[in-house]
């Protein structure tokens, strides 16, 4: 029944011809769209539109007003509408009504309609994003309309060459979708995939740009993001200006950034902010965190009951004086301090900032301590725990840090089974399947492999910008001239 | 279906490694320093120290350190163990011990049926230092377990720290080894005995060994120093001082810098040895002064030379009396002159060795005054 109603309801949408009661029928009717006709210069005017997503200010001024006193019938020439399109079938006019267009037509002549712009914009303020905060740099984080986030974008990245293209995706409830990238810079290979990829998106509606993230990654099996989201304008005009591709969508403050390979997601614009040096070492301590983060619990379990004389004996003595409370294996011993610690993560997400201070201290601190006074943890699983966490929440990356946590806890069953040995083992699975991912055809684990040294000058390390004359292999159109510091040249050549 | 069977190999081929043995930590009871006796029946007494610490409950925190000493005899090391194992709760695991102590009667007779069963076993730390005591070891043991609580690892930082000064040959467990199977070398090893004076155990000098067991007899760590000199094989600090006349203040103490060795080996009758060492020091105590003089200079050297070459003349008949290859001449005639090796190999083969040595001191620098 139902399927049979969809299908008579298309066949009316692709009737060729406009008609007003088709489209109010295709609407259902709906109580806030409106019509109004307008009598001028002998001809009736019918303008219709969804109330609740036009801004009646603009309609009223823009729209009605010149309409009224229009003293040819030449209506584009009276109009004030900065945006005027023709609809020619139903589809188009309800799309557009839907995008919060009014539809003008001119009575009696039902086949032709104009769409103009009259879509109320419900702007907030622009701010600072909570996740990605920095020291320095830029205090702007993307909103939740397109328009105003391609401008954010397009303020930073001012060039000729920086391409808009709009897509309309879902099939039951559209979203409108826009893929950005600088033309000289991008690989066109990379550009076509993209393309390719959201055209073939047939979800009936975009929830949110996890729903695209899900459609266009290369695997979906994996705990890695292949895809980087962020709210930062900065750093996506960053990537941007790497010949990276953007892609923005309707509603969403969440940007994704394609193709991500692993050390993109160690990136920061804080790095290109502060001197070289500085900028490396926090790479570095990044990369370094990972890693830690990664593989400490599961050391910590392999050194506790496989490896302990591989230890030094001082500090075998002190962990085995906690440790002789616990009741549990080291792994359960962890797996306990790890849940509760995901359970305070998670709890304080939803919580107002003002009770969050208390319940840091109530359930970090006094469950930390009681705990290990009443033995279910040892002191040195309890340091394991902390410092896992803390280097996990140095990763600039929501995303890369949650691969951490799925990752981390297979391992800490292998180093339970197997020790040393297990650890190896799952390292190395790891870093196979890093070595396998690929980002739109790009290599996911790319500097290293395939290694590639040149590059490591913008991942383990940054080089100073003047020295980034040359991009990478993946978009080789273009170069940066190589003459930033010439001025000392010059300099020298002065004579005194 | 080959994915399947490559699944299957692939989950089963970790089993067959054989690491996942669990030894829980909290369950062992690790051995902090271990010595071997050898009783009249011809069993071997091993003595250990487990240490424990404990965080009192009631004072938050606070932690207590105590050492339990527990014995166990047995037919072999492994045996002794056993027994051990018996009267402690946990596993008795002695591969953490840093410092092992050969009793004077296991030393006399082949040591390597002590060091067997550690080599056996992976965990065992290699780098654990080893020496002997002039009486049983237990008797060191339990007065370490009873007096030295607080101290760490006493016993491995007395004899660390003698090595650092060139007091002692760098000797662990696994340098041992190669010792032991060299038959043209051969290792001496701190002898420890107990000071009943100050209740304290010490070092009191170098034993020497000729093959598996030891002679018998020990250098004093100053002989033991200008051995390792001649070996070319002393520490960054080569501390000696030498009495340049009767008088009281006529001592000069100096600091090796470098040393460079020069060996010459013919046979004659008997083998000749003649070493010539070049030493390179720095004087760090001379209270006579006048150093910036070049006669005092020259003075100092010829003296110094000759003290030393004496010196090196009485060590080295003490070492041929004990048959004490500890040089490696042995080694030096296999690798550079095998037809003379050919002649007087053998157990006893350094009694046709005569060692002729010769020292001569370039005094090179003397502190930041002249």
């Amino acid at each position: 029944m139902r399927l049979k109603r969809n299908k008579s309801k298309k066949s009316l949408i692709d009737q060729a011809n406009l008609s007003i009661e088709n489209i109010k029928s295709q609407l259902n009717h709906t109580s806030d769209l409106k019509d109004r006709e307008i009598h001028s210069n002998n001809q009736i005017y019918i303008i219709l539109y969804i109330n609740s997503l036009v801004d009646q200010e603009k309609l009223e001024s823009k729209i009605i007003k010149p309409l009224i006193k229009m003293e040819n019938n030449n209506i584009l020439n009276e109009l004030y509408s900065q945006e005027i399109s023709t609809a020619k079938s139903n589809k188009i006019a309800i799309n557009g009504l839907l995008d919060g267009y009014c539809l003008l037509i001119k009575k009696g002549r039902n086949s032709e309609g104009f769409l103009l712009k009259t879509n109320a914009s419900t702007d907030r303020e622009v701010s600072e994003p909570i996740v990605e905060k920095t020291i320095l740099g830029a205090k702007v984080g993307f909103v939740e309309s397109l328009d105003k986030n391609i401008f954010l974008l397009r303020t930073v990245t001012k060039s000729p060459d920086f391409t808009v293209k709009k897509y309309t995706l879902g099939s039951s409830t559209t979203t409108n979708v826009s893929l950005i990238y600088l033309d000289h810079l991008t690989d066109p290979e990379i550009i076509k995939k993209v393309e390719q990829r959201i055209k073939s998106i047939t979800l009936d509606s975009i929830r949110s740009a996890g729903d695209i993230q899900d459609c266009i990654e290369d695997h979906t099996v994996t705990p890695f993001p292949q895809l980087l989201l962020t709210e930062r304008s900065d750093r996506a005009s960053a990537n941007l200006k790497d010949g990276r591709v953007a892609l923005i969508i309707d509603g969403s403050p969440t940007v994704i950034i394609l193709p991500a390979t692993f050390m993109t997601f160690f990136q920061t614009p804080d790095d290109y902010i502060t001197r070289w040096w500085l900028g490396s070492f926090f790479r570095f301590i990044r990369l370094f965190s990972y890693i830690i983060a990664l593989i400490l619990p599961a050391l910590y379990i392999a050194f506790v009951s496989f490896h302990y004389e591989a230890i030094p004996l001082e500090l075998v003595y002190s962990l085995q004086s906690s440790l002789s409370y616990v009741p549990f294996q080291p792994f359960i011993e962890l797996m306990i301090m790890q849940l509760s610690l995901e359970l305070l993560r998670e709890a304080s997400i939803r919580l107002p900032p003002s009770i969050a201070a208390t319940f840091g201290i109530v359930g970090g601190l006094v469950v930390g301590t009681a705990m290990v006074e009443a033995g279910i943890v040892s002191y040195g699983g309890l340091i394991v725990v902390a410092l896992t966490s803390v280097s996990s929440f140095v990763q600039p990356n929501l995303e890369m840090s949650s691969s951490i946590r799925i990752l981390g806890f297979p391992l800490m069953l292998l180093a339970a089974t197997f020790g040393f040995f297990g650890i190896v083992i799952g390292v190395l699975c790891v870093l196979i399947h890093l070595s396998r991912l690929t980002s739109f055809g790009v290599p996911y684990f790319s500097p290293f492999v395939p290694l590639n040294i040149k590059d490591f000058k913008d991942t383990i390390i940054r080089v100073p910008s003047w020295m980034m004359y040359k991009y990478s292999k993946n978009s080789p159109h273009y170069k940066q001239e190589k003459r930033s510091r010439k001025w000392k040249l010059d300099e020298s050549e002065e004579p005194y | 279906m080959r994915k399947t069977e490559l699944f299957l190999i692939l989950s089963i081929l970790p089993l067959l490694a054989g690491c996942w043995d669990e030894r829980l930590l909290k369950n062992s009871r690790t051995v902090y320093i271990s010595g071997f006796d050898l009783d009249e029946n011809g069993d071997y007494q091993t003595t250990s120290i487990i240490r424990d610490m404990n965080i009192s409950e009631s004072s938050r925190g606070e932690i207590s350190i105590s050492n339990d000493l527990v014995t166990g005899k047995g037919g072999s090391i492994k045996e002794a163990s056993m027994t051990i194992d018996q009267s402690v709760p946990g596993y008795y695991d002695p591969a953490k011990g840093r410092t092992l102590i050969l009793g004077i009667d296991v030393a006399k007779g082949d040591i390597y049926n002590v060091l067997d069963s550690l080599y056996r076993d992976p965990r065992v730390d290699l780098n654990a230092k080893i020496a002997v005591t002039d009486n049983s070891a237990n008797e060191i043991i339990t007065h370490i377990s009873e007096n030295e609580v607080e101290k760490g690892e006493y016993l491995y930082e007395l004899i660390h720290s003698s090595e650092m000064y060139s007091k002692m040959q760098e000797i662990t467990l696994r340098s041992i080894r190669t010792y032991l199977f060299d038959e043209g070398k051969d290792f001496m090893l701190p002898y420890l005995s107990k000071d009943e004076e100050d209740n304290e155990v010490k070092i009191n000098g170098a034993a020497l060994f000729h093959d598996h067991s030891f002679t018998g007899q020990f250098l004093s760590p100053d002989e033991s120093t200008l051995l390792l000199l001649f070996m070319e094989a002393q520490s960054k600090k080569a501390l000696l001082t030498e009495q340049l006349d009767k008088k009281a203040d006529g001592s000069v103490s100096y600091n090796v810098k470098s040393v460079s060795r020069k060996l010459k080996l013919e046979k004659e009758e008997k083998v000749h040895a003649d070493i010539m060492l070049q030493l390179d020091v720095e004087i760090v105590d001379y209270p006579p002064n006048h150093l910036d003089k070049q006669e005092m200079i020259n003075f100092l050297e010829n003296r110094l030379s000759e003290i030393l070459t004496e010196k090196a003349d009485a060590l080295f008949k003490k070492l041929a009396a004990n048959q004490s290859d500890i040089l490696g001449l042995g080694r030096e005639l296999i690798a550079f002159h095998p037809s003379i090796w050919k002649e007087i190999k053998g157990e006893n083969y350094y009694e046709h060795i005569l060692v002729n040595p010769k020292v001569k001191v370039n005094v090179r620098s003397s502190g930041i005054i002249l």
